[in-house]
């Protein structure tokens, strides 16, 4: 099976095992090997991986503005390929979202803004 | 190729030279195939063309362009990950000359290769069913 990896995994949202949306791949890591052809190792998901693609000025501003407000910037997850079930339109994988930082953005809206307006 | 990471999207439309330092294009694409549970990266897809194809519009787009503009900006190359040097990602390095590398779409199917089917299950044939019967 073949992947191109910009076309079917990069920017793409990522589902878990639920199904839940947890985000969309922010990037994507090699691994280099001596002598040996390279391998799609892991992918990633987080503000301050999606900041560093924006480069120059505004991405140095966009990864200082997440490391002084945590809830924005929140950390980084990282998942292996292995546990990659479907690439696509959507990638999924094998894993439960919700205790990984990609959900800790939504989590805090969801507790301190959506849960106090009324009838929500 | 040196051991270590490297980070697909600042990799991703970084000009790319070869061996003499004549530019080949924007790296656009990178092609893994899925080998013994790991995608082993295959080849590195560099130029105008490739971008094109990364937009999903492989045979319809590398026709539109010969159509609009020839072979003035139908370029599109196909870098063997063994000759591709990424010691230094800001700036990745072919390591044969430019003219040595295919284009894509040279080789049929190239830049558009469709997913192989899954292999369908033949149906059994009637003498089969047959002797099934008797026995």
């Amino acid at each position: 099976m073949e992947l191109r990896i910009v076309h079917d995994l990069l920017d793409k949202v990522v589902l878990d095992e639920g199904r839940r949306n947890i985000g969309r791949v922010d990037g994507v890591v090699l691994e280099l090997r001596r002598g040996a052809a390279p391998v799609v190792s892991a992918f990633e998901i987080g503000g301050r991986v999606w900041a560093r693609r924006l480069g120059g000025r505004i991405g140095r501003w966009a990864v200082a503005l997440g490391a002084r407000w945590p809830a924005l910037g929140n950390g980084v997850t990282r998942f292996a390929m292995r546990d990659v079930r479907t690439t696509g339109i959507t990638v999924s994988v094998k894993c439960d979202g919700r205790p990984t930082p990609a959900l800790a953005w939504e989590n805090w809206l969801r507790e301190h803004v959506i849960s106090r307006i009324p009838g929500a | 190729m040196d051991a270590g990471e490297c980070r697909v999207e600042l990799l991703i439309g970084r000009r790319v030279a070869d061996a003499s330092g004549e530019v080949v294009g924007r790296l656009e694409e990178i092609v893994a195939d899925y080998i013994d549970g790991e995608y082993v990266v295959r080849e590195f897809h560099v130029g105008a063309y490739a971008a094109l194809e990364r937009l999903g519009t492989g045979m319809l787009g590398r026709g539109l362009l010969r159509l609009i503009g020839g072979d003035r900006i139908y370029t599109g190359y196909i870098v063997p990950w063994r000759h591709m040097d990424l010691s230094d990602p800001e700036r990745p390095r072919v390591t044969v000359a430019k003219a040595e590398l295919p284009r894509i779409g040279e080789r049929p199917n190239d830049g558009s290769r469709p997913r192989p089917a899954p292999a369908q299950r033949s149906r059994p044939s009637a003498t089969k069913l047959r002797t099934g019967s008797e026995s």
